[in-house]
């Protein structure tokens, strides 16, 4: 039973809180960057929402464990430690990557998928879990990795990935938080024989023009993290109910990436 | 009067040979004096698409002796009224023509990739030079409206220095004949395709590649050559480009292929789709009952390839200019300038380095050291 949230740092986060609030009520959701004594009670009955985790001090992760909240995280962690944890899937509830994977059937002997994740807010490693969670649900599993990363400037770096998923076909990644404000964009591509699925965020034709740039209009009546929030807060127990092997999949394929990206050959997973 | 280049085509082989017929015919820089083609269907579709110009530019039918026609290469190599050839056979035919074409001091336009092998691609720069003739790379996306006015707003530094690339050039797997035959062509989609997007983001970029890493094989079709490609390029100054060869849409795809590019710099990002410029069609009447296949549809290659479907119901038709015309443009104002031309032979020498790396990387997926230039080429 989640009463309270607590809204931590990381990529949009006004769409987290009206999220939360939507399904919580206003008065149950504050903002909270790791530091000091949250206004709403940090307890068992509280979910604590790290859209970037590597963002919130080392404490804060502490006290989350202690308080016994349950921790929404929009990327791994470097540590393990004895949370009760629940990664942030909104992708594959609602949106293109939900709509794809849904038509995946039809795309006969796969040859390749990409996963491009490219965002303006500097938070580069849930922007890299979310091209993480694109590959695993779209190609399947990942056995061969070769990867380099680079500083793109102050805002951050880039990464680059391509190996083999399990089945032989080619898999790609690119994920950065590092371009300039308003230049982000999503590409995922599932190529087969029979199909190609193909999203990119640059061709939406729903948009509105506002403060000199285009702004997509939503897709949905409740967004995707609205629906994601409306499931944990429906779940008896989802540190445990949310747990599958492509979330898992995605997981070891993002500190796979990390770590492959010094390396002079590929890493087998 | 302004001068013309006298121009020969050689080979029609790849497909290319007949834009660049039809940019040479157009262009007041060139006189196409002659073409050559062993294969007499190759030659009969050429002499065909001579014929339409010439309806199209006198308005009757031409006079047959304006264009010389040769069975043989060799004829038109020792022609001594012709300055210069474009050459469009098979991959592995483009050292022998080449190295022929300048000791009979022919300045050469060659179709990519230069060569099969980084000798081969070294001996024939160093044929050019020896003869004093100019060596051109059909490397025709450096002339995309598009990517020249990218080059400009580069080299002006207005958006930065680039952060980072991103570059495509697939196709539909419609590629047949001699390009999916390892003894001709020297390989698929890398040895094809990855030339176009490397040397796009080494012209923009102004810097060479150092390593690459590869994942590439056989995916779309069942055939001895790959089809399907991924690369990561690590460039001089630790920018990472990656780019995608792949012949992997399927034969309904609206278009023939892409090249695009994303190049991320310090204050801003540049993206160019040289086929982005199109008019969507939607054809109400496809499939058709009867269709066949034309030449120019059939696929690259000359053989028969797979079977056909009618043309998709939705097709993107392009209006973008024509890269062949700018690439034949250039070529002939370099030989008559007494220039380089915008992509030269080691350009296109560079691009050899990157395909046999890649190919290196894809055997034994390790990052690949790019072999350079200034290292392997002395004089």
């Amino acid at each position: 039973m989640i009463a309270r949230a607590l809204i931590g740092p990381g990529p949009a986060r006004d769409d987290r809180r009206a999220a939360y609030r939507a399904c919580l009520g206003l008065s149950a959701v504050t903002d909270w960057d790791g530091r000091g004594t949250p206004s709403v009670g940090l307890d068992a009955q509280a979910v604590v929402d790290a859209g970037d985790p590597s963002a919130l001090p080392p404490q804060a992760l502490t006290d989350v464990a202690a308080a016994g909240a349950l921790l929404v995280v929009g990327a791994p962690l470097e540590h393990v430690l004895p949370l009760r944890l629940v990664y942030a899937t909104p992708d594959v509830r609602a949106g293109p990557l939900a709509t794809m994977v849904e038509a995946l059937g039809g795309l006969g002997v796969r040859t390749m998928t990409k996963a491009v994740v490219l965002t303006d807010d500097g938070h580069l490693a849930p922007a890299l879990f979310r091209a993480c969670l694109a590959l695993r649900f779209l190609g399947g599993p990942i056995e061969r990795l070769a990867a380099r990363r680079r500083t793109l400037g102050p805002a951050g770096d880039g990464l680059w990935a391509v190996g083999r998923h399990a089945d032989g076909s080619i898999a790609y990644l690119e994920a950065s938080a590092a371009y300039p404000a308003g230049t982000g964009l999503e590409i995922f591509q599932a190529l087969g024989r029979d199909q190609v699925l193909e999203y990119d965020g640059r061709t939406r034709g729903n948009r509105v023009w506002h403060d000199g740039q285009w702004r997509p209009l939503p897709a949905h009546r409740i967004s995707p993290y609205g629906l994601f929030v409306q499931w944990l807060a429906a779940a008896t127990d989802p540190h445990i109910a949310h747990h599958n092997a492509r979330v898992a999949g995605a997981v070891v394929l993002y500190h796979a990436v990390l770590a492959a990206a010094d390396r002079p050959e590929a890493m087998a997973l | 009067m302004n001068r013309k280049l006298r121009m020969g085509a050689i080979s029609f082989e790849h497909g290319h040979q007949y834009g660049w017929m039809r940019a040479m015919l157009r262009l007041p820089s060139v006189e196409l004096v002659a073409i050559s083609e062993p294969d007499e269907r190759l030659r009969a579709r050429a002499l065909a698409e001579i014929h339409a110009y010439d309806r199209l530019a006198f308005g009757h039918d031409p006079d047959q002796g304006d264009v010389r026609v040769y069975a043989e290469h060799a004829d038109l190599i020792g022609a001594t009224d012709i300055e210069a050839v474009s050459i469009c056979a098979a991959n592995v035919q483009h050292h022998a023509l080449t190295v022929a074409a300048a000791a009979a001091d022919k300045h050469v336009l060659c179709e990519k990739p230069l060569a099969v092998s980084l000798d081969e691609a070294t001996d024939m720069v160093r044929a050019c030079r020896s003869a004093e003739v100019q060596l051109g790379l059909a490397y025709p996306v450096r002339h995309a409206p598009a990517a020249w006015e990218a080059k400009q707003r580069l080299a002006a530094g207005e958006l930065g220095a680039i952060q980072a690339m991103s570059v495509t050039n697939v196709l539909r797997a419609a590629t047949v004949g001699w390009f999916i035959d390892p003894e001709k062509s020297g390989g698929g989609a890398i040895r094809d395709h990855i030339v176009h997007g490397t040397d796009l983001m080494r012209w923009l970029s102004a810097r060479e590649v150092r390593e690459i890493y590869c994942e590439a094989d056989p995916r779309m079709r069942d055939i001895p050559v790959e089809d399907t490609g991924m690369l990561i390029e690590v460039f001089e100054n630790g920018v990472i480009g990656t780019c995608d060869p792949s012949w992997n849409r399927p034969l309904t795809w609206p278009k023939w292929g892409d090249v695009t590019a994303r190049i991320l710099c310090a204050r801003g990002v540049l993206e160019i789709d040289v086929t982005g410029d199109y008019v969507a069609l939607t054809d109400a009447s496809s499939p058709r009952p009867g269709y066949a296949p034309s030449p120019r549809t059939r696929g690259e290659g000359g053989g028969e390839g797979p079977a056909w479907p009618p043309p998709p119901p939705h097709r993107h038709l392009g209006f973008g200019a024509s890269m062949d015309h700018y690439l034949l443009q250039d070529f002939a104002a370099s030989v008559l300038a007494g220039r380089a031309p915008c992509a030269s032979g080691r350009d296109g020498w560079a691009g050899v380095a990157c395909i046999e790396a890649a190919y290196a990387s894809a055997r034994t997926h390790r990052f690949v050291e790019v072999a350079q230039f200034a290292d392997h080429v002395t004089w």
